[in-house]
C-alpha cells in the first residue's frame, strides 16, 4: 500500500509541475536574420501576441520555429 | 445539451432497472459432431452482445445464468474443431446443444473470413481481423496496421498522420466507427488522421464500397468499424502493461490496461502514451517536425439484467502533431525541410487535438427480438499552430451528436428482419480567437430510416434491404448557406456458404453530401499545403458497387478473388488550378459527370501438410479509376502484392519462440496519374520479426524486428510529402515487450 501511494504521489507531482516552453527565436530585419536568443514561457507569448522590441522603439515580429 | 443527455441515461436506466435483476439458468452441451454423444471439454463460448465468456466442464456442459432469455448470438471455439458462430436459443430449463466440426488440420481462415460481426447485416465479402492478427510485425500506427489488409492502403503526412484508403477513396467517403459510435473528427482534410489509437481494441472489420444502407451518408468508399476488446472472462481480473521501441524516430509506445469481471459488473481501463521524435529518412537525415507524441484513455463499464444489457464506453485523446515540409517560399529546396538534428520538443506548425468519445449502448432482449439503442457524443478539437507556439490559427470545435435505433426480430428458422434509424446532429465551430477560417460555422443534421430482410438456410443467405436519408447543412455567422440533401439507398445479393467453398454476389449504393469543406472553403489548409476554395453548387455522389468474391477453403490452402465495379455519379475532386495566393498552390472543388473504379483483391494462404510450422500468405490489390474522359483520377494507390512467410513454433520450456515472420511488400509503378500529379516508381519492402515468450506463470511477451530492412528510399503514391520529395522512413529496428497477467476470482455465491 506504501509503494502504491508514492507511486500516486509520484505522478501526481509529475502531472501538476508543468514545462517551461523556451523557444530561440530570430527576426528578420533588411534582408537579415538576427538572433534574440530564448524566449520563455510569458516573454515568449507576450512576444508572439505583441511584437518584441527592439532598443526600446522598433517593435517587430519574431519566428521562433525550429529550423 | 447536458440535460438532455442526463435525462436519456436516467430514462433508458430506468428501463432496464425495469427489467427483472435476477437472471435466470440456462445451460447447454457442446458436442462433437460426428460423434453426437461425445462432448467437447473446455469449449471457450463467447456471448458477443452480451461481452460474457464462459468454458464448458471435463463433459462439455455448460451454463449461464447472466444472459437473457431469447436469441444470442454466439462464438464458440475449441482447440481442434473449426469455431462456429451460432444464434443460440436460450429457454430456461430447455438445455442447448452446440454442434462443433472437428478441424482434421489445423487452418485458421485468415484470408476467407465469414463469421464476422457486420455479417450479420451485410452479405458482401467484408475482411474481420484480430487486431494482433493483422500482422506479427506491429506498424507504428493503428492506420499502418490496417493497411496490410487486402484494398486497404494509408495516406498521411509522416508517421503521425495517418488515414486509411479504401479501393481508393479516403477521408470524408469513408465512415470509421468504434463499436456502435460513428466518429467525426474533420476527416475531410487530408491532414487529419485516424482519430483511433490502437489503445483498447480488439479487431477490425473493413467494408470495402458503399454501405449506406446501414452506415447513412458518407458510407460511399467504406467503413471500417473497430470492436473494442471484450470484457475478462467471468470472475476474472486480468491486465497488461507493454512498450514498444522504434530506433527510426526514437519512439516509445507505452499501454497498460486491466479488465476486471463479475457475473453483470464488467470493467476495462486502458491509459497510453506514444512519444516519437523525428522520423528518419533512408539517406540518415530526418524529417524536421515529423515528429508527434499523443496520450489516451479508455474505459468500457458493462451492466447486465435479465432482459437487458448496458455499455457505457468512453475513450480521451490528446495529441500534439508536427507538420513536417513547412515553407515561406515559393519555389522550396526539399533539403530545408530534412535535419541532421533529430528532436522531439515541440515546434511549428503543428496540429493539437483532442477528441473525447462517450456512448451509451443499450441492447434489450426479447424472446425472438433484440432492441438495440446506442446514444452518442464525439467532440473533436482541432487546432492548427502555424508559426505562434501560443496562438493557433485554425480553431475547429466539432460535437456530434447521434442516435442508433436497431430493432431485430427473427420471424422464423429462415427468415429475420432489422428496421432501424439513424440520426446525427453535428455542429462545428470556429473558435473566437481563430485567426483563419477555413470553413464557416456550421450546423449538419442527418436522419435515417432503413429496413432490411435477410433469408438464411444452412448454406444460403439472400438480403435485400433499403434505405432512406436526409442531410440538411446550415451555416451562420460568417455566411448563410442552407441546403438539403436526400438520397435512397439499397443493398442486395447473396451468398453460398459451402463446405469447400463461399461465393458473394452484392449489388449495393452509398450516397454522399457535400462537406462544408467542399462547398465553403476559403483558405490556406497549412496541412495540405494548398489554399482551398469550395463550389456551393456540388450535388451529392452517388455510387453503385458490384461486388463478387469466391472463395475456396481446404485442409491446407485458402484462395479468394474479389472483383469489384464501382461507379459514381457526380464524382467530387480536388483540382490544382495555374494559380498562387500566399504562396501556396491554389485547388478548385469540382464536379465529374461520373467515374469508375475497379479491380480486384486476391489473396492465398498455404500451410503445407509436410511442414506445419510453415504459413504462406500472399495478397494482390489493385484499383484502376478514371473519370468520364477516360482520364485517370488522382492520387489512386499503387497495386501492390504483401506476402508473409511466418514459422510457428510449438516450444516447451520457459523460453519459447512463438513465431518468426518475413515480410515482403512489392508496389508497382504507378503511371495512371491524374493532370499535375507526377508517376511514381515501383519499390520493394522487407520486413522481419520473432515473437517471443517467457513462459513464466504471469507470461512476458518479447518481440524484435526491423522494418524496411534493406533500408529502400521510396516515396508512396499517397504520400502527403511525394509533392515535397520527402521520402518514406528508412530502416526501422523495433523492441516490444508485454508482461501479462490473469487472477481468478472467487466466485460469488448468491
Amino acid at each position: 500500500m506504501k509503494k502504491v501511494r508514492i507511486a500516486a504521489i509520484g505522478i501526481v507531482i509529475l502531472g501538476v509541475t508543468s514545462c517551461q516552453k523556451c523557444k530561440d527565436c530570430h527576426y528578420d530585419h533588411d534582408g537579415m536574420e538576427h538572433e534574440i536568443g530564448e524566449l520563455c514561457d510569458d516573454e515568449l507569448k507576450d512576444a508572439e501576441a505583441n511584437g518584441y522590441s527592439v532598443n526600446d522603439s522598433t517593435v517587430v515580429t519574431i519566428h521562433c520555429e525550429e529550423h | 445539451m447536458k440535460r438532455i443527455y442526463i435525462s436519456s441515461f436516467l430514462i433508458l436506466l430506468g428501463i432496464g432497472s425495469s427489467f427483472n435483476t435476477f437472471g435466470q439458468m440456462f445451460s447447454g452441451v457442446v458436442l462433437e459432431e460426428s460423434n453426437k454423444e461425445k462432448g467437447i471439454p473446455f469449449a471457450k463460448i463467447y456471448f458477443v452482445d452480451l461481452g460474457s465468456t464462459i468454458y464448458t466442464d471435463e463433459n462439455g456442459d455448460w451454463h449461464i445464468d447472466d444472459a437473457p432469455e431469447g436469441i444470442n448470438h454466439a462464438i464458440v471455439s475449441a482447440v481442434g474443431f473449426e469455431t462456429k458462430h451460432t444464434d443460440l436459443t436460450l429457454i430456461a430449463e430447455t438445455p442447448s446443444v452446440i454442434y462443433l466440426k472437428q478441424a482434421h488440420h489445423q487452418l485458421d481462415k485468415v484470408i476467407v473470413s465469414n463469421d464476422g460481426l457486420l455479417h450479420r447485416e451485410s452479405i458482401t465479402n467484408i475482411e474481420s481481423h484480430q487486431l494482433s492478427d493483422i500482422n506479427k510485425i506491429p506498424s507504428t500506427t493503428l492506420g499502418e496496421s490496417i493497411s496490410n489488409i487486402p484494398g486497404v492502403y494509408q495516406t498521411g503526412i509522416g508517421t503521425g498522420i495517418s488515414k486509411p484508403v479504401i479501393r481508393g477513396f479516403s477521408g470524408s467517403r469513408v465512415v470509421t466507427y468504434v463499436n456502435s459510435l460513428r466518429i467525426e473528427n474533420q476527416q475531410w482534410g487530408g491532414d487529419h488522421g485516424l482519430p483511433v489509437t490502437s489503445l483498447g481494441i480488439g479487431g477490425v472489420e473493413v467494408i470495402k464500397g458503399p454501405a449506406s444502407l446501414l452506415y447513412g451518408a458518407d458510407a460511399l468508399g467504406g467503413v471500417l468499424y473497430f470492436v473494442d476488446e471484450p470484457y475478462a472472462e467471468r470472475d476474472h481480473f486480468n491486465g497488461f502493461v507493454s512498450s514498444r521501441f522504434e530506433h527510426n524516430s526514437l519512439g516509445t509506445s507505452n499501454q497498460a490496461g486491466f479488465r476486471y469481471s463479475r457475473s453483470k459488473f464488467r470493467i476495462n481501463v486502458y491509459g497510453g502514451y506514444d512519444n516519437y521524435a523525428d522520423l528518419g529518412t533512408p539517406n540518415g537525415n530526418q524529417i524536421l517536425n515529423s515528429r508527434f507524441n499523443q496520450s489516451s484513455a479508455k474505459v468500457s463499464m458493462g451492466l447486465n439484467r435479465k432482459k437487458w444489457f448496458f455499455n457505457l464506453r468512453y475513450n480521451f485523446y490528446n495529441g500534439r502533431i508536427g507538420i513536417p515540409g513547412h515553407t515561406h517560399d515559393s519555389l522550396p529546396d526539399p533539403s530545408s525541410f530534412l535535419t541532421s538534428n533529430q528532436n522531439r520538443a515541440e515546434n511549428v506548425p503543428a496540429q493539437s487535438i483532442q477528441n473525447h468519445l462517450i456512448s451509451i449502448e443499450n441492447k434489450f432482449f426479447f424472446k425472438n427480438q433484440e432492441i438495440f439503442i446506442t446514444l452518442g457524443n464525439t467532440n473533436n478539437s482541432l487546432k492548427e499552430f502555424e508559426e505562434k507556439f501560443f496562438f493557433p490559427d485554425i480553431i475547429m470545435k466539432l460535437n456530434n451528436s447521434l442516435y442508433n435505433i436497431k430493432w431485430r426480430a427473427r420471424m422464423s428458422s429462415k427468415w429475420e428482419a432489422i428496421i432501424g434509424s439513424q440520426g446525427m446532429l453535428q455542429l462545428n465551430n470556429n473558435g473566437k480567437e481563430a485567426v483563419e477560417i477555413l470553413i464557416p460555422d456550421s450546423k449538419m443534421l442527418d436522419l435515417g430510416l432503413y429496413g432490411l430482410l435477410r433469408w438464411n438456410s444452412e448454406k444460403w443467405r439472400i438480403l435485400l434491404g433499403a434505405r432512406v436519408d436526409n442531410r440538411s447543412i446550415e451555416t451562420y455567422n460568417q455566411s448563410s448557406f442552407k441546403k438539403s440533401y436526400s438520397g435512397i439507398n439499397y443493398s442486395s445479393g447473396f451468398a453460398y456458404l459451402g463446405e469447400k467453398s463461399t461465393v458473394r454476389f452484392n449489388v449495393s449504393s452509398g450516397f454522399r453530401a457535400p462537406t462544408t469543406s467542399e462547398l465553403l472553403s476559403d483558405g490556406i489548409h497549412h496541412g495540405a499545403f494548398r489554399y482551398e476554395i469550395g463550389n456551393d453548387s456540388l450535388k451529392t455522389e452517388k455510387a453503385i458497387q458490384i461486388d463478387a468474391s469466391y472463395a475456396l477453403h481446404f485442409d491446407d490452402l485458402e484462395l479468394i478473388i474479389n472483383p469489384f465495379f464501382n461507379h459514381v455519379r457526380d464524382y467530387i475532386y480536388v483540382q490544382q488550378v495555374d494559380s498562387i495566393i500566399d504562396n501556396f498552390d491554389v485547388y478548385h472543388y469540382r464536379q465529374a459527370n461520373y467515374a469508375i473504379l475497379y479491380g480486384l483483391d486476391f489473396g492465398i494462404h498455404y500451410h503445407p501438410h509436410i511442414a506445419h510450422w510453415l504459413h504462406i500468405e500472399s495478397s494482390f490489390s489493385n484499383i484502376f479509376a478514371e473519370d468520364e474522359n477516360k482520364l485517370p483520377v488522382p492520387r489512386i494507390p499503387q497495386s501492390r502484392i504483401n506476402s508473409q512467410l511466418k514459422f510457428e513454433f510449438k516450444m516447451k520450456g520457459k523460453f519459447q519462440i512463438s513465431n518468426i515472420v518475413l515480410q515482403h511488400i512489392y508496389y508497382f509503378k504507378q503511371n495512371r496519374i491524374g493532370s499535375l500529379e507526377t508517376e511514381s516508381p515501383a519499390y520493394h519492402l522487407l520486413n522481419v520479426g520473432i515473437n517471443t515468450k517467457f513462459d513464466f506463470k504471469q507470461p512476458i511477451f518479447l518481440s524484435a524486428g526491423v522494418r524496411n530492412l534493406l533500408n529502400e528510399e521510396f516515396i508512396d503514391h499517397l504520400s502527403g510529402l511525394k509533392n515535397l520529395g520527402l521520402p518514406n522512413p528508412g530502416v526501422n529496428f523495433y523492441l516490444s515487450v508485454r508482461y501479462q497477467f490473469n487472477k481468478q476470482l472467487k466466485h460469488k455465491h448468491k
